[in-house]
């Protein structure tokens, strides 16, 4: 081989060769200095520096009336309300042959769905005689007492039956009825109005044992002329049956705070829920971990990229925690970036029969796109005695809108219709699209509709410890006041100093429409007390 | 030609592992020079050649009478010393690439790749398998140059080069955690990306007389539109904005002396400034400054003559001080030409040196060994057979 053939091939040879390719280990200060983070996490435990908390209804629980088991009972100083509704005019729910010619029901017939406790309720009575008096339906459903709707002028409209009334219910087993007899005055004037088949007639069940856990679930509620003794849902005796409001069997079963407290709790009840949501001041908790970790910040076009957060744990204690059965129940933590806001407003209106208000939510075309809408939503506001009969129009959305004041929905061709009752200046919040929020809330005055178009979606962090179970730190149970929630994704973020970024810790919704939590937070104004974080600065940080 | 072709084939298949100091400033700096001038301590820009092609220094090709296409590619070994740890690497680059045509009175046109920048390495803590660094590309050059000699004056040749500034690079950090009470590890991810775009011309003179040869060039003032982007694992970032700098601006001299009929000293010097705001950071010194001095036995034996009698020797050292940041590099060099045909050389041209960071932070020094790898194929384009005789 001569020296030409030779160096050609030594050169192929060298060019090609790879002697030791692992990765280099060799730097590392030089690197850090140069604005390489290549250090592992570090952490610390920081307070956490709220700026607001407020309770808002929990999304998407479905709370339609009407559905699943009726409930009545308590749960510590918490109850639920059972409101039942008969539709005096609707003939095909009463038991025809035995009502002709004989008008009188007597008994409140109330059938267990499962072995029930005993309950010592109170019960009260009305009628509402005309279609005027029909409109405070949505209000009683609500679970709005007569009072509130007297001091919103609607008394006028409202009957009292003149009867208040304490009724113990026995122990029951399944299948078995309980009769609640009715006072003379209720009995005569439903007679009267079965004779006229006019209005409705609504009897409300509140539990008397305040501080006790006891519930009951009934599978019907039937008014009835006399004690049957039959062990059948469908009585032989006269019977009326629950009236149908907007689609929906007429019962409701209301969860209820004792008046004075809080209301950021964070709640499970068959008509809704209460979720809290909690904001932060970012350059607080920014200038605490660059004092803890001892580093200089780092911005780049007015964002702060000092940190990334690898992980963070948040603790909350709390005052009491009362859940139902003795499986734990689990938390979710929703993160909100708020990208815009804006606010809209128009006149209320103040009287029965007055014309439909409209009220579009302005949100930009831009974001309607985006969404999938055709058009801004449209929110239409009638009077109703107690607050407003409104109806939440979307073009191209599918899906109904459940929240707790939800009454029913409807869909013509492309469009949603979903209505609400709105007690006077309550706020309902749900989303009109994946990144759209909306809250509504009116006075006599004013109705108004606040929106939000959110940058991420609101999905919970993993609590996951292994693959099919939830970290038991995360979780509650009876006499387990101590949570530590994972909310890493968000904070990041919220240290960036981009938008607002809010958390929203919510109970996991039960499968069980009639489940029931209740968490009171020991600090209802700050609900977390401290975060826990692994971060560590950003690679490039001074790139 | 095909044998070339092979072998840039195989080259390029190799691996790319070179020092964290490629962090630093645009990346590591790869100088320009040409298959001969490595060898010398890459200080023979201005040594008459028939083929050579330096991109700094055009003028000097407008004398080349052939037609050549060169190709370098540099496998090397990188020993990396900080305070406390050190470690080897290994790895290829491919310093340039060039044709140089000449066209008789007409001038000489050139035309080449340079990978003037280069941010590749890798990097991972020695104890903690969950993060790497790793980091890629850089900005390189295309460079297009016409030269001509002055007529009337057969000694001086003056040339223009256009250098256009493009290429991206970027930094990959990769952590992945797993927390003890948890099933899924956290990943997060980190990136900065350069893109560079930009023009710059340069003009050289040179002067040939007898046994000197003498070249300078500057360049004049370009632009380099540089846009970095971040990202990061939930991290918001603001759109990212190009900002214009001044390209990085030199300006050198070389000379080569036949000081006797086989033997060449060839000597080059230059000083490159920087923009302060095409770098992160200013500490350090700037301009830099390049020296280089080298000598060259050309054993000047005729196709004829055995293989060994038709090679060419060369020593040489080079040193570099200043920025960007500080930098402090030392090099000696010893290469072999080696005829390939009746025109093309092979030209071998090891690189011993070291490199050190002073800039009053941690040390970093990374010693390399680097054998430079040049095949230069050449032809007389345009001329027949018989002329060629």
């Amino acid at each position: 081989m001569n020296l030409r053939s030779s160096a050609l091939i030594a050169s192929t040879l060298l060019a090609g060769c790879v002697f030791t390719d692992d990765a280099n280990q060799t730097g590392g200060d030089f690197l850090q200095e140069h604005g390489a983070a290549v250090r592992s996490a570090d952490s610390g435990v920081f307070d956490l520096p709220v700026v607001s908390v407020e309770a808002v209804p929990l999304e998407g629980v479905p709370s339609m009336h009407g559905t699943g088991p009726i409930l009545l009972g308590s749960m510590g100083s918490d109850s639920t309300r059972l409101v039942v509704g008969f539709d005096l005019q609707d003939t095909t729910r009463r038991n025809a042959i035995l009502l002709r010619g004989k008008d009188s029901l007597k008994y409140l017939r109330l059938l267990a769905y499962e072995a029930t406790q005993g309950l010592t309720v109170r019960a009260r009575f009305f009628h509402l005689g005309t279609a005027r008096d029909i409109n405070a339906l949505p209000a009683l459903f609500a679970g709005l007492d007569s009072t509130d709707l007297a001091k919103d002028g609607a008394d006028a409209v409202l009957i009292p039956a003149k009867a208040d009334s304490e009724y113990v219910l026995p122990a029951l087993a399944t299948g078995e009825s309980t009769y609640l007899g009715m006072p003379g005055a209720v009995v005569e004037r439903l007679a009267s109005a079965l004779k006229d088949k006019t209005g409705w007639f609504v009897a409300i069940l509140d539990t008397r044992t305040s501080g006790s856990d006891a519930k009951a679930r009934f599978a019907g509620v039937t008014l009835v002329d006399r004690d049957t003794a039959s062990t059948s849902a469908v009585d032989t005796a006269a019977t009326l049956s629950l009236g149908v409001y907007e689609d929906y069997s007429g019962w409701r079963s209301i969860g209820l705070r004792p008046k004075g407290a809080s209301s950021r709790v964070v709640g499970l009840w068959p008509s809704g829920g209460s979720r809290l949501r909690i904001g932060f001041d970012p350059e607080y908790l920014r200038s605490q971990m660059r004092t803890t970790f001892g580093v200089n910040r780092d911005t780049v076009g007015g964002f702060d990229h000092t940190f990334n957060i690898l992980q963070a744990r948040a603790k909350a204690q709390f005052a009491s925690v009362k859940a139902e059965g003795t499986d734990p129940h689990g938390f979710v933590i929703a993160s909100t970036v708020i990208i815009d806001s804006g606010l809209d407003k128009q006149n209320a209106p103040k009287q029965p029969n007055e014309k439909n208000y409209e009220l579009p939510v302005n949100i930009s075309p831009k974001t309607i796109i985006e969404c999938g809408l055709d058009t801004v939503p449209s929110i239409f506001f009638s009077w109703a005695p107690g607050g407003f009969l409104v109806e939440v129009k979307l073009d191209k959305v599918t899906s109904s809108l459940p929240t707790q004041y939800s009454l029913a929905t409807g869909s013509y061709s492309t469009q949603t219709v979903t209505k609400f009752f709105l007690p006077l200046n309550a706020r309902l919040e749900f989303r009109v699209a994946a990144f759209v929020r909306v809250r509504i809330w009116a006075d006599r005055n004013w109705a108004y509709a606040k929106w939000w178009t959110i940058g991420r979606l609101p999905v919970s962090d993993a609590q996951y410890r292994d693959e099919d179970s939830t970290r038991r730190e995360a979780m509650f149970w009876n006499g387990q006041l101590t949570t530590e929630q994972e909310v890493r994704t968000p904070l990041t973020q919220l240290l960036n100093h981009w938008r607002t970024v809010e958390w929203e810790i919510a109970p996991r919704t039960s499968a069980d429409p009639s489940d029931r939590f209740i968490a009171v937070p020991e600090d209802t104004t700050t609900v977390f007390e401290t975060v826990r974080l692994k971060a560590r600065t950003l690679a490039g940080g001074s790139n | 030609m095909r044998k070339v072709i092979s072998f840039v084939v195989v080259a390029c298949a190799a691996g790319f592992a070179q020092s964290p100091r490629n962090i630093m400033g645009w990346g590591d700096e790869v100088a320009p020079a040409d298959a001969v001038s490595r060898g010398m301590g890459e200080a023979g820009a201005a040594i008459r050649s028939d083929k050579s092609w330096d991109p700094r220094l055009e003028a000097r090709s407008a004398y080349n009478t052939l037609a050549a296409f060169e190709v370098q590619i540099a496998p090397q070994l990188v020993w990396v010393d900080d305070d406390a740890t050190s470690n080897s690497l290994s790895g290829s680059r491919l310093p340039r690439l060039s044709l140089s045509v000449p066209m008789g009175r007409f001038g000489h046109l050139g035309i080449g790749y340079w990978q003037r920048f280069q941010r590749t390495f890798e990097w991972a803590p020695e104890n903690d398998s969950s993060i790497a660094l790793r980091a890629e590309g850089g900005a390189f050059e295309g460079v297009l140059g016409y030269s001509v000699v002055v007529p009337g004056v057969r000694n001086l040749a003056l040339g223009v080069t256009y250098h256009r500034f493009l290429g991206t690079d970027r930094v990959f950090q990769e952590e992945k955690r797993q927390f003890p009470d948890e099933y899924y590890p956290v990943v997060i991810r980190d990136s900065v990306s350069n893109r560079y775009w930009g023009g710059q011309a340069s003009v050289s003179a040179y002067w040939t007389k007898g046994d000197i040869d003498a070249g300078f060039w500057v360049d004049l003032p370009g632009e380099v539109e540089l846009t970095t982007e971040r990202g990061a694992t939930s991290q918001v970032f603001p759109e990212p904005e190009p900002r214009t700098v001044d390209a990085p601006q030199s300006m050198g001299v070389s000379g080569a002396w036949r000081f006797a009929p086989k033997q060449t000293a060839v000597a080059l010097l230059s000083r490159t400034e920087w923009d302060p705001d095409a770098l992160s950071s200013t500490d350090g010194k700037n301009p830099r400054w390049d020296v280089g001095a080298g000598w060259q036995y050309a054993m000047g034996g005729d196709r004829f003559d055995d293989y060994f009698k038709r090679m060419t020797f060369r020593a040489g050292l080079s040193g570099s001080v200043g920025g960007p940041q500080s930098l402090l590099s030392e090099s000696a060099t010893l290469g072999a030409g080696m005829p390939l045909g009746s025109m093309g050389t092979l030209d071998l041209s090891l690189q011993i040196g070291q490199n050190e960071v002073d800039d009053g932070g941690p040390k970093l020094k990374d010693s390399f060994v680097r054998l430079y790898v040049a095949i230069t194929g050449a032809s007389l384009w345009g001329r027949s057979q018989r002329s060629r005789r």
